[in-house]
This record gives C-alpha cells, structure tokens and sequence, in this order.
C-alpha cells in the first residue's frame, strides 16, 4: 500500500522528469533511476513502482518509444528514446510548471511580508 | 483504433515489462555485490528497495488496459470458476434465490398488469376519475361510489377545473339477428366520451357532439372482439342497422382491439349515453349508477379538482337539503383509481413476496460466512500478495452477483410457471380470464427481476465481502483453518442472520395466517343455502316487448311452469338476485308506526324479488309464518318475507310477523305497505362478506323484474339439465337470450375464486418462507456441529454424555430462535390491526388472531428446534478417539 511520502510531487512531476532526461540522452529504466538519483543530489528518490507505471503511460502516450539493446556494461536493456511528441509534450509541460511555479514562488514571497 | 492494436500486441508488452524489471533487479543486485555485498543479501536488499514486484509490474501493465472494465471481466471468470469448484454451494444458493426471486417476479407481473400498465388513452396522467364519497363507509376505497346524473350535470356545468367531463354507465344488452340471440354488455357514454379520453376508432367514427340527442341517438360502436365474433370482422357492417333490445341502431364504428380503461373485460359496444328527464329532479341525487371522468384542463392538479369537486358537492347539498345527507365527492387519477381495485391485496402479496426474498438472502448469506473459512485463508493470501481491500470485496461481490443473475433467471423460468399457474387459478369466467390475461411477464417484469437480483446481490453479498476480506491477515495465515473459523466475530454474525431469518419467517407466518384464517372464516361461515342439485341461469328480459311488469311476470310464470314439468326436476324459482351470483342490491325501508325518516336516514336491508318456490328449491329455511304463495298476485295485498338478521336489528323484542314495511325500490316512495308474512333463514350474499346482513323479500308477482335468475333443483347431476332449461326458456320466447347457464356450487366457487389464488399464493409463499429459514437455521447448526467435533470429542473424553452434548447442542438452536421470535413478534405486532383489502367486513377480533400468533410462533420454534436436532444427534455420533486423533 502507498504511503503519503511515495507519492509524486504533484501529478505528472514524474512524467516531465523522465521525459527532460531522455531528452538529453536514451536510457534504460535503471539508469533513469540512477540518474534522476544523481542529479536531484539525492534529494529525489525514485520509486521503480512508479517509474514503471509511469513508463508505460508514456509509452501508451506515444510521447516515448522503447527498443532492447545491449548496455554499455554488455547487458540487455531496453532503452527509452523521446518521439518529436514527447519533446513537444515536455516543452508544453515544462512551461506550465514554470508559471504554476511562479505562481506559487509569487503568494510565498508575499506570505513572508 | 490504437486500442485494437494494445488488445492484440498485448502478450508482447506484457512479456517485455516483465523481462525488463527482472533486468533492472538484475543490475540492481550487480551494482550492490559491486559494492562489496554477499549475492544473498544483495538480492534481498534489491527486492526491499524495489518493492512488490508484482505489483509493479500489475500497476504498469493496468495502464494499458480499459481497466475497470477488465478486472470486471477477471472478476466474473474468477467468480464463475470458484462457483464451478463449489457446485453443491452454487447450486444451493442460486435454488434458493431463483425460489425468492420467482415469488417476487411472479407477483410483480400481477402488480404491474394491473397497477402500473398505463390506460390506453390519451395523455392519462390528465385524466381523472370522479366519484361520490358514502359517508357511511370510510378509508380504502371502500367509500367510492358511482356518480348520480344530476351530481354529474351539475359538476360539467359549474367545475372550472376541466377541459371536458365524461360519464359512462353499463347496460346488458340483447343482440338479435342471425344465430342465437346474445346478451352483451355495453357502455352507454357521454357523446364527448370517445373525443375527451382522445381515442379514435378503428373503423368508422367515434360519436358526434349531437348524437346524445333523443333521436339521433341510435348509433352503435362496436368493440373489435364483437365484430369479429357476430359479424366476421366484415367492414361492410359499417352503416347497417342491428337490433338492440328490440331498437334498430345503425353501427357508425369498430374500436380497436388493444383499446381498453383499467383491466376488466370492457363492454363489447357502446351506444350514446341520454338521460331522462327525471333524473335531473333533485330526488333523483341519490341513483348513483354514472362513472364519470374527466380532463384536467392545462393548469389544473388532481388536488386543485378534488378540493373543487369536495366545494361542489357541499353547496348542491346546501342547495337540495336532505337529498344525499353527508355524500361528499372527489376526484383522483385515473392511473390510481385503476390500481386501488387491487391495493391492499397487491401491496400485501409483494410485501410477503419480498419478505421470501430477504429469507432466501439472509440464507444465503449466512451460507457464504459458513463457507468462509476457506475463502478468508484465500483473501489473505491475496492481500498478502498486494490486493487491495476494495479488490477483493469487489470480486466478493461479482461472486454474488455471479449467483444472483444465475438465480434471476432460474428464478424467471419458475416466475413464467407460476404465472401459468396463477393464470389458471383465475379462468372461471370470461371477465376474470380477460383480467388474467394482463398478468404477463414483459419487458418492465424482466427490468425488475434483473433490478432485485442486483439488490439481492448486494443484500447477502455485501456482509459476507466485509468480512471476508477483513484486515487481520497475520492472524489469520498464523492462526490455521480451524482456528479462524471459530472466530467469535464470525459466530456471532452467523447467530444475528439466524435471528434475523427467524423474525422474517415469523412475520411471513403471521401475516399468511391472518390471511388464510379470514378466508377459512368464510369458506365455514354456512352460506345459508343448499347448494347441491340446483342449476342456475340468468335470464334478462331487454327486447321491447318486456317494458310492462305484467309481461315480465307472465313470461317467468310461464318459463317456471315449464321448468318444473319434466321427470328429474324437483323444483323451479326465480329471483332477482341470486346469492353470491349477483352483487347484492340494497334498498332503504321504513316501518310502519315509526317515525318518518328521510331517506339517508332510513334503515337498509338487502333486497330480493322472488318466486313461491325459490326459497324451496335453494333449501332456505321458512323459520315462522308463511311463505309466499302464488295467490299473492298483483291484486292481493303486498306480503314481504324478512331473514332472521333482518327481526334481530329491526325487531329485536316484538314479533315481526303482521308488522308493515315500505321497501324504497323506486325513486319514489310507494303508496302502500307490505305485511311481513313470514320469517326465513339467513343467506351470505357474496364470499367475501361473513356476517349475516338484514335481507327482504317480496314476491316477484307483485314486484316484477325484467332480470331474474332461474333456479331448478334437480334429483341427480344438475348440469345434465341445461338443455332442458334452455328448451323450457326458448319455449316461451324463441329470441330471448340465456345467460350463463351453471349449477349453483360453480357460482359459489367462483365468488371466492379470486381469495383462493390470492390465499394459495400467500399460503406457498409462508410456506416457502418457513422452509428457507428451517434450512437455514439447519445449515448454520450443522456448521456449527462439524466445526465444534473436536471440542466435543474432548468434552465426550472427559465424561460428557450423549444427552448433555444433545443439550448443548439444541440449546444454542433454542436460544436463536427465541431471540428471533421476540424481535419477529415486535415486526408482527402491526399485523393485528391489519385490515384486508379484500374483505369489506368487519375484522376478526383480537382473541381471535391470538391463536394465529401462536400457531406461528409455534411452528417456528418447532422448525428451530428441528433444525437443532438433527445436527446435535450427529454431534452425538462423535468417537471421542477419532475426533482428537484429529489433531
């Protein structure tokens, strides 16, 4: 069962962090943990409960396309590549968190006057 | 289509995901033994950090499925393979509801032929019934009386709540021509009628606006079944002239066969309704014989036109003071005044029906927390495994829901059987057949028995699901089988459906054994007469050659002296009113020497027009004086006889013999006065009624009547006369048509035809109810016995005898069904003052219900204790060894 803690940020925080990571590069399920891991300095821990959920609407979405292949360490690994969608869908997304993020950077700030 | 692809590539997806978080545990645990870990601890490290795989992998895969919709359809194929696994359990459990739901749908195809199913007319939601009030009588529709011509012209021209306002009165026709001369019954309406209720004709035209006038009036509709029957559906009918009573009409129109108000038979033709003359005189206020409806103008309510009818009736009372002292008026929708004929009887029959159902419910119920334990070792694996509470009392539900549509529609095949039955029971005549026929099962009755298999589902599903999948599930995987299934929740919930069950089948009882015990009440009340050995046959003298008494009289005096000739007849008579036959026709009175009185006022009796020898021939005994004699011709003094119940109200401490009454059998009051001369037994004048009511009697020769019913006491089988009688009545008059013709017990089982079925159905259903609640308090002691075999074995070891492990044993059987008692007593309380729809009576009296309460109770604690019994003996059986090697 979820506890609070696991649950994501806010619906779809997920979603646009996996797609902003594949934009940079291809990766594999493990390695997107590992790398969202490292790039948050650790203060983002990935659930793979999630992140397989999460990699399968995206797929169904179109927005990503999977294909196996052999790892840079010689494994089997199915690596997530983003489609022309998703880099739209993440361009679109991105920015409305932005404003959403601004917005609430915006009645904070008040909050402390 | 993207959808269609997912549902064929889906295996692929499927395969994929899982290959590749095996891959990413894989590397997972590669990077931890990297890192310096054991291989075993990494693994284990590996699977905390990633959480339930499965369900990982379930959640990942629901994204590409319609998913509601397909852990449904898991749901249902899991549901059904556990009820295939189970076949005793399936089977039990959908018999028993297919037997809840089968009595409920059964009874429903009655409520909804006959309350729901809308007139066919125009717009009925706007069109209202009206009726007179009788102060006299009160509540259930008892109190609704027809209307009066001069009540219903007066509220045509002053209401304000109408668009139109129609009336309807049914008149006996006699149909000559070719073939045999027939008696039809027909509708003389309102020229506006066919026009206001918005129908049309098939064939021809409905009545014009002038065609109630004098004159114009001798035009006929003809009803689809009499076209059909007497003119073979032949349009060339149309304009043709037929004898009615002996008046040509011209026929202008042929109705469609489907139309038809409320659910009796209908008239076969309709004629322009006229009034004469006097009956617009105020006296006239009080010959009620009008049906009346009306439209709702656009605005207007049905409260709006009662309290407008109510405001009327009160100033033609204060305008016409004494003429219908206390009547009132009021105005419902057509829809309600049809479904009151069968209110209280209905709603009585679906409230038992329903009580069956919530029996078989509760049984089943109880049956699937008896079968849990199994089930909740089941549940708590699959909790264990990641299933979420909602999941599983959902596929807890399905299963029920899997059971309650098997056991709708094995409970629809047997609703179709007993609708057949039912119908049957009600053939006996034509009209009662045509109000058969509506009882069927259409769209609306498979609409409800699917809804009540859902609730069923959801009643006896629903608290087994909770349980079931209660949390607890350490507990339950620690603790073994055995151990769970004593849970003490467990049992207790079992013992509150078993009390439950007790309750129910308590009320069932009570309530059938109220009923029954009115309807034995008057199938022993004695009717008053002897019925074997006599023949019976209405005759109804219409043609125009009939209109002076002296006719009338001539033509029975002449048809009885022909009854009584042949070899084998024992007697003829007439009269006018045949007992249980007829409805009763009451007249007021007055006595001679007594103060004058007013109509309204006056006492009421029963009235009889009859021949010397009807009292003979029916067996009615003469107590004192004398009976009529042929000698009491038209000439001689008027003579009248009076019953026994008749001396006991009105005569109670002088002797009625020689005394002077005025029967009030016109409109007017009559000149002279009868001398009572003589005293007769009582007669029922209908099944339905059990005392004994005032009747009078006069003879016809001085009292004639066109309608009489002919009654010949034979000396063997009297059916085998009906030739004869009929040869005897067409000896006289070659065109007079003959009623039915049936011996004299056919007309007493029809009269409480319809109280039969309606207690057969009652009866099977208490019956059915007591079963199921015997079965169930049965089926949860014996679980109760098989799961305590190995406490018993010990208590047996230790000394126990058979007769204190019987005891225990019953005991528990004793107690439930004591707690099931008092609360079903406290839900049966009601019934005491219940009064019956059907019975326009006085009620039993309390002290004797009693005995009915007590019978119930009785036959419950006997069921209870049965139902003990029978699994204590078999406790009994136990061999202390075996049941502890048990262990």
């Amino acid at each position: 069962m979820k506890t609070p803690e696991q649950r994501d940020l806010f619906p779809g925080a997920l979603e646009m962090m996996i797609l902003r990571t594949l934009k940079r590069q291809p990766l594999h399920g493990y390695a997107l943990v590992q790398h969202i891991k490292r790039t948050s300095n650790d203060l983002l821990q990935i659930e793979e409960g999630s992140l397989y959920p999460a990699l399968q609407r995206l797929l169904r979405e179109e927005l990503v396309k999977a294909e196996w292949g052999i790892s840079s360490t010689n494994r089997r690994v199915r690596t997530y590549k983003l489609t022309a969608k998703g880099a739209k869908h993440l361009e679109h997304e991105v920015s409305r968190f932005e404003r959403m993020l601004e917005g609430i950077t915006r009645v904070l700030a008040r909050g402390e006057t | 289509m993207m959808w269609l692809k997912q549902l064929f590539s889906r295996r692929r997806l499927y395969n994929d995901l899982s290959e590749e978080i095996q891959e990413h545990l894989e590397e997972k645990i590669e990077e931890l033994v990297a890192s310096g870990i054991s291989r075993k601890e990494a693994a284990a490290t590996a699977r905390r950090e990633f959480g339930n795989v499965t369900l990982t992998e379930e959640n990942s895969r629901a994204v590409w499925r319609w998913a509601a919709m397909e852990d449904f359809f898991m749901d249902v194929r899991f549901g059904a393979r556990m009820l295939r696994k189970n076949p005793g359990f399936a089977a039990v459990t959908i018999v028993t509801l297919a037997i809840g739901i089968a009595v409920n749908t059964t009874i429903f195809s009655a409520v909804n032929g006959w309350m729901l199913r809308r007139p066919r007319i125009k717009d009925p939601a706007r069109v209202v019934v009206i009726v007179t009030t009788d102060p006299a009588k009160e509540g259930w529709g008892w109190d609704r009386q027809p209307v009066s011509a001069f009540d219903f012209v007066a509220g045509r021209e002053q209401s304000r709540s109408f668009e139109a306002m129609v009336a309807s009165e049914q008149q006996e026709f006699v149909l000559n021509g070719e073939g045999e001369p027939e008696r039809v019954l027909g509708l003389r309406v309102s020229a506006d009628y066919f026009n206001s209720l918005g129908v049309e004709a098939a064939l021809g035209r409905t009545f014009l606006s002038d065609e109630d006038q004098s004159g114009r009036n001798r035009v006929v509709i003809l009803s689809n079944r009499l076209w059909q029957r007497r003119f073979g559906s032949n349009s060339k009918v149309m304009g043709e002239v037929v004898h009615l009573n002996g008046e040509g009409y011209t026929v202008i129109g042929v109705m469609s066969s489907n139309y038809r108000i409320g659910v009796y038979g209908g008239p076969e033709l309709w004629v322009p309704l006229v009034f004469p003359p006097e009956s617009f005189l105020p006296t006239a206020r009080g010959n009620r014989s009008l049906e009346v409806m009306a439209r709702l103008k656009s605005g207007a309510s049905v409260e709006t036109a009662r309290a407008e009818m109510a405001a009327l009736s009160q100033r033609s009372e204060q305008a016409h003071p004494g003429t219908s002292k206390g009547w009132g008026a009021s105005a419902m929708s057509i829809q309600h005044y049809i479904a009151d004929e069968f209110g209280v009887g209905m709603r009585l029959q679906m409230g038992v029906a329903l009580f069956v159902l919530l029996i078989a419910c509760v049984n089943i119920a109880s049956l699937q927390l008896a079968r849990g334990a199994e089930r909740q070792t089941e549940f708590a694996v699959r909790t264990a495994l990641g299933a979420g509470r909602f999941r599983l009392v959902r596929q807890a539900l399905v299963e029920s829901l899997l059971i309650a549509l098997a056991g709708g529609g094995l409970g629809l095949l047997l609703a179709s059987w007993g609708v057949d039955l039912f119908r049957k029971g009600l053939s006996s005549t034509a009209d009662v057949s045509s109000i058969a026929r509506e009882v069927t099962i259409d769209h609306t009755v498979m609409i409800f028995t699917l809804g009540v298999s859902a609730l069923a589902a959801v009643l006896f599903g629903m608290v087994p699901a909770v349980y079931q999948t209660a949390p607890g599930l350490h507990s339950t995987l620690k603790e073994g089988s055995r151990a769970i299934s004593q849970s003490k929740a467990r049992h207790r919930t079992q013992g509150v459906l078993v009390t439950a069950e007790i309750a129910l089948a308590l009320v069932l009882l009570i309530a059938a054994g109220v009923f029954v015990q009115e309807f034995l009440e008057r199938v022993h009340t004695g009717f008053g007469i002897d019925s074997n050995q006599v023949l019976t046959a209405n005759i109804s003298l219409s043609n125009a050659g009939y209109k002076d008494p002296s006719k009338q009289v001539a033509f029975f005096q002449e048809a009885i002296q022909r009854l009584e000739a042949p070899p084998g007849v024992i007697s003829a008579g007439a009269t006018s009113t045949l007992p249980l036959g007829d409805d009763e026709r009451t007249v007021t009175f007055s006595i001679e020497g007594r103060p004058a009185l007013s109509r309204t006022e006056r006492g009421r009796t029963d009235y009889f027009a009859i021949s010397p020898d009807y009292l003979r021939t029916l067996g009615i005994p003469l107590i004192r004086g004398r009976n009529f004699l042929s000698s009491d011709s038209a000439q001689e003094p008027p003579a009248a006889l009076v019953n026994q119940a008749f001396v006991r109200r009105y005569f109670p401490n002088e002797d009625s013999i020689g005394k002077r009454i005025r029967l009030d059998t016109s409109g007017l009051d009559r000149p002279d006065w009868s001398e009572i001369v003589g005293v007769v037994g009582d007669v029922r004048d209908s099944f339905d009624q059990r005392k004994y009511v005032p009747q009078a009697y006069e003879p016809y020769t001085q009292k004639s009547s066109s309608v009489m019913t002919l009654v010949v006491r034979t000396g063997s089988d009297p059916a085998a006369f009906a030739p004869m009688l009929r040869r005897a009545v067409w000896g006289v008059d070659k065109d007079q048509p003959i009623g039915v013709v049936q011996t004299m017990n056919q007309v007493m089982a029809q009269s409480g035809a319809g109280m039969r079925v309606a207690n057969i159905l009652i009866g099977t259903f208490a019956g059915l109810g007591l079963a199921l609640a015997a079965v169930g308090v049965f089926a949860v002691m014996a679980y109760a016995v098989a799961q305590r075999t190995h406490e018993i074995g010990i208590r047996m070891a230790l000394g126990a005898r058979r007769s204190d492990v019987l005891r225990m044993v019953v005991k528990k059987g004793l107690v439930l069904g004591a707690v099931g008692i008092g609360s079903g007593l406290a839900l049966a309380a009601p019934l005491v003052w219940l009064k019956l729809g059907l019975v326009n009576d006085d009620l039993l009296p309390f002290d004797q219900r009693g005995p009915v309460f007590l019978a119930a109770i009785f036959l419950i604690w006997l069921a209870a204790l049965l139902a003990s019994y029978v699994p204590a003996r078999r406790a009994t059986k136990v061999d202390p060894i075996l049941a502890l090697r048990h262990e």
